[in-house]
């Protein structure tokens, strides 16, 4: 036994190394001028803060990545929900075969994915192409960058990871449940509504954690598939990064962490009493 | 007619997921440099292209063996968190399991960059090194999750037979446990092999100008205009995906993935 | 010498005596079942046995060798478990050549003892299915055929026929009893399932919180129960609290009097309160007891009613002809085929 003790040193140190140093790092730089390529200097200064609130832009951006990002979940968990209950139902053959392609879609690079919907939004290459082709309407541009193309591919990118983390619960549901309520002559509407969705509303909103986590973290696709003007916040820390700009992006990254946090937070608050009630 | 709805859905989602992947697989069988699809003039001249440019085929293989590197870390990491959690069963290893699985929930930019402080503190910016450790502290989570599983699946029970049998406390490990968990550890590392391939902020952040990955490659490109060997990189690795999950579907492995035991209906 | 004896056992975990004082004896080629409803402590002290479960008291030895503080491992029992334990990840043959390994044996010679094997439990030929291929019948043979693979010294069986349904069961403990008698193996069973024990078995420990209440053979537990746990528990039995004064037995709420012949019988009973126990056939026409009748259960020669007294229901033999579907019910008892025992308390 005293031999499997002998483990704990790596994985104290991997632990320490990747999910310790890079947190305490992370708020060395927010609070002080260290941009990491020197000596660390240790003086704790709100000015970076200062710098990113001078105006109202980088706060209006943290709303605005939020509130799109939100949205894009909430899209993403509508489309989600319905094609897992249909992905279920379907026999083993096919069930899989969603499976293979539902994995490799989400396991496909977010780089790679905007490529392919670069393409598809070509004004030579892709579905304006082919409509002008066909004379149904006339392109003059392609339709990235756009807002409406960074949305559809933020969404593109979660759907397939909701489906799969959905697949367990939903497949799981008893169908006794419905059944049951359509000898007591319930319709399909309010099945859905009052039975399937009150039983998989844990599993809901984990699902919707996940996608909002997963959105928020990436900046590729905001990007590429959206005009400045639509770029979250992600774009702008990674800017900082590319430009050297350390102890701001440092900043702005613990204003996004901790942002996602209250937001965490505010959603415990509003499921917790509703568990407890139930 | 509740059976149409849901056929004429699922064929929506699925032309939804799979039409971006059609357009970019066609187009990489342009024989010109023109983006067009239908592909004019189909061929693989952009794959023989492909193959044989150096800068290419150096950020395939780099991203491959970042991947192998940083998935056998994880992996063989993974084991051993979710051994000692079945094992001794405390507050103390659940705190462990979380702390290896917060590079994973942090959402990626916030991670990244924060541990590209680290990696630069440490001296080791720009290495494939750093890209690996990087890699390794996100996916562990996969290997971790689908190990996690394989130990909830042997039951008190199995063992305490297996005691009645004869078998010694040191050769429970060899004899029942690896042969009972090594499918889980295997789905685990080739899943997390793939999502490492793939995988760009981290990469990006870390690679400082020097490494470069196919997709940091494909992202540098994007910029010079499009050219059908981006498709070509495209298609070569959703065909590895595609392959991959396939045959851990056939071998019964996918589910899982999902973290579920799922006996064939 | 016996093949297993238990001296004086006692289990605790935390605060609880799960067992108390247990005494066994199992001889050679003997089939015991220990019964008893849930919670009596039949599955820990099976475990006991076995060694998976350490005793805080007492002591276990095997043909003669204490084996008290011996690691499961090296006592040489084979086990079947409630969740029978079969290991999914290998095939039938490789689950019941499994214990096998130990033995240096050449692969070869593992699998033709593990065919026969196979054979001897009727799934000859299926050695190459998976786990998730076979039936929840066909499972319980592979671990029985897993746990006799190693020629254990006792075989113990841990509610082994739970999850069958009712036909399998009786197929299935006769299958048991007939390969236990052809290898002349002690066997220890765990049920919960009175009529498995009285069938199969050779003697019957009926435990009751932690003790076993009698031990004996299913004739004398039936016939003959020590208390009045054993004889609610053995049997189909009806319930009836009395009271006997200067000879005469009455029912203790209605004052009736309870039977007109037997009460001489047999043994003398002081006055007092009692539990009286009486089986279905105990019935005679002319009584004063009074019951309400509820529904008939007419199977071939059987024929019971089913009726309320109170709030409790008994089933009865239908002694009355041309009975209807209502009626109220006069009877007595022939106390020679009853049971009773002063009310403890």
């Amino acid at each position: 036994m005293r031999a499997w003790n002998l483990l704990y040193v790596p994985l104290v140190c991997y632990v320490l190394a990747v999910s310790v140093l890079p947190l305490l790092f992370l708020i060395l730089t927010a609070f002080t001028e260290n941009d990491m390529s020197g000596a660390i200097s240790w003086d704790f200064t709100l000015a970076n803060f200062g710098e990113l609130f001078y105006d109202r832009f980088y706060i209006e951006r943290m709303f605005y990545t939020i509130g799109l990002v939100m949205m894009v979940t909430l899209i993403t968990l509508v489309i989600a929900v319905p094609v897992t209950l249909a992905i279920a139902q379907l026999g083993y053959f096919w069930r899989t075969v969603w499976l293979v392609g539902l994995f490799s879609s989400l396991a496909l690079s977010e780089v790679l994915t905007v490529y392919a919907w670069q393409l598809m939004l070509a004004q030579s290459s892709g579905i304006p192409g082919w409509l002008q082709a066909l004379g149904l309407i006339e392109v003059t541009e392609s339709w990235w960058p756009s807002f409406p193309a960074m949305t559809v591919v933020l969404v593109y990118f979660t759907s397939p990871v909701a489906v799969i983390v959905l697949f367990s619960p939903i497949s799981r549901l008893d169908p006794s449940l419905a059944e049951s309520a359509r000898t007591m002559g319930y319709g399909p509407a309010t099945i859905f509504l009052r039975i399937i969705l009150p039983a998989i509303q844990e599993p809901l909103v984990r699902t919707g954690l996940l996608c909002f986590m997963l959105n928020i973290g990436s900046f590729v696709i905001s990007q590429q598939m959206g005009r400045p003007s639509d770029w979250m916040i992600s774009v702008f820390i990674a800017d900082f990064m590319s430009s050297f700009s350390i102890p701001l992006a440092g900043s702005m990254a613990l204003m996004l962490l901790a942002s996602v946090l209250v937001c965490l937070g505010a959603i415990f608050f509003m499921v917790r009493p509703k568990a407890v009630a139930a | 007619m509740k059976k149409l709805l849901q056929i004429l859905g699922l064929g929506a989602f699925a032309l939804f997921l799979y039409m971006p992947i059609f357009v970019v697989s066609g187009s990489s069988l342009n024989s010109s440099r023109q983006m067009v699809f239908p592909p004019e003039d189909p061929g693989f001249t952009w794959y023989i292209a492909f193959f044989n440019d150096p800068a290419w085929v150096s950020a395939l293989t780099t991203s491959i063996v970042i991947a192998v590197c940083s998935s056998f870390i994880a992996t063989t990491l993974a084991t051993v968190v979710a051994y000692l959690l079945w094992r001794r069963q405390s507050r103390l290893h659940e705190y462990l399991y979380r702390a290896v699985l917060t590079p994973f929930l942090l959402p990626g930019i916030v991670f990244a960059v924060s541990l590209s402080f680290v990696i630069a503190a440490l001296g080791i910016m720009g290495t494939k090194l750093a890209i690996i450790i990087g890699h390794a502290a996100v996916i562990i989570a996969i290997p971790l999750v689908t190990i996690n599983l394989g130990f909830s699946l042997v039951s008190k029970e199995q063992i305490e037979a297996a005691r009645t049998m004869g078998v010694r406390e040191f050769q429970l490990l060899p004899m029942v446990l690896v042969p009972m968990i090594r499918p889980y550890v295997l789905t685990g590392a080739l899943f997390a092999l793939i999502i490492s391939m793939n995988e760009y902020v981290v990469a990006f952040l870390l690679s400082g100008f020097s490494v470069e990955t196919l997709p940091i490659k494909v992202y540098n490109s994007q910029r010079y205009g499009f050219t059908p060997t981006l498709s070509v990189g495209t298609v070569l690795y959703m065909t590895f995906s595609l392959v991959v999950f396939t045959i851990l579907a056939m071998t019964g492995r996918l589910y899982s993935l999902l973290g579920i035991e799922e006996k064939r209906h | 010498m016996s093949a297993l004896q238990v001296d004086n056992v006692e289990v605790t975990i935390g605060d609880h005596a799960i067992l108390q004082c247990v005494n066994l004896q199992v001889a050679p080629g003997e089939f015991v079942s220990l019964l008893g409803p849930s919670g009596c402590g039949k599955t820990t002290l099976l475990r006991s046995i076995a060694g998976l479960q350490s005793v805080s008291a007492g002591a276990i030895s095997a043909y003669g060798e204490d084996i008290t503080t011996m690691p499961t491992e090296k006592r040489e029992f084979g086990m079947v478990f409630q969740s029978l334990a079969l290991f999914s990840h290998l095939n039938l043959l490789d689950n019941v050549t499994f214990p096998l390994r130990r033995f240096g044996l050449s692969k070869v010679e593992r699998n033709r003892k593990g065919e026969a094997l196979l054979e001897k439990v009727h799934l000859g030929g299926l050695g190459k299915r998976s786990i998730s291929q076979i039936s929840g019948g066909q499972a319980q043979r592979v671990a029985l055929a897993r746990a006799l693979a190693q020629e254990p010294r006792v075989l113990l069986l841990d509610e082994p026929f739970s999850a069958l349904d009712a036909q399998l069961r009786e197929e299935l403990r006769t299958e048991v009893r007939v390969i236990q008698k052809e290898l002349k193996l002690p066997v220890i069973m765990v049920t919960h399932d009175q009529d498995e024990a009285l069938t199969v078995s050779d003697k019957v420990g009926v435990m009751n919180a932690g003790r076993i209440e009698q031990y004996g053979s299913p004739d004398e537990l039936y016939s003959t129960p020590t208390s009045a746990f054993v004889a609610d528990f053995i049997g189909q039995r009806n319930h009836l609290c009395c009271s006997l004064k200067n000879g005469v037995l009455t029912e203790l709420d209605s004052e009736r009097k309870v039977t007109c012949r037997g009460l001489s019988s047999r043994e003398q009973h002081q006055d007092g309160v009692y539990d009286l126990f009486f089986e279905p056939d105990a019935v005679t026409r002319d009584g004063e007891l009074e019951a309400e009748l509820l529904f008939h259960k007419k199977v071939g020669r059987q024929q019971q009613c089913c009726a309320r007294r109170g709030d409790q229901i008994i089933w009865i033999e239908n002694i009355w002809p041309d009975l209807p579907d209502q009626a109220s019910l006069k009877f007595g008892l022939d106390l020679s085929l009853c049971h009773l025992f002063p009310k403890l308390g």
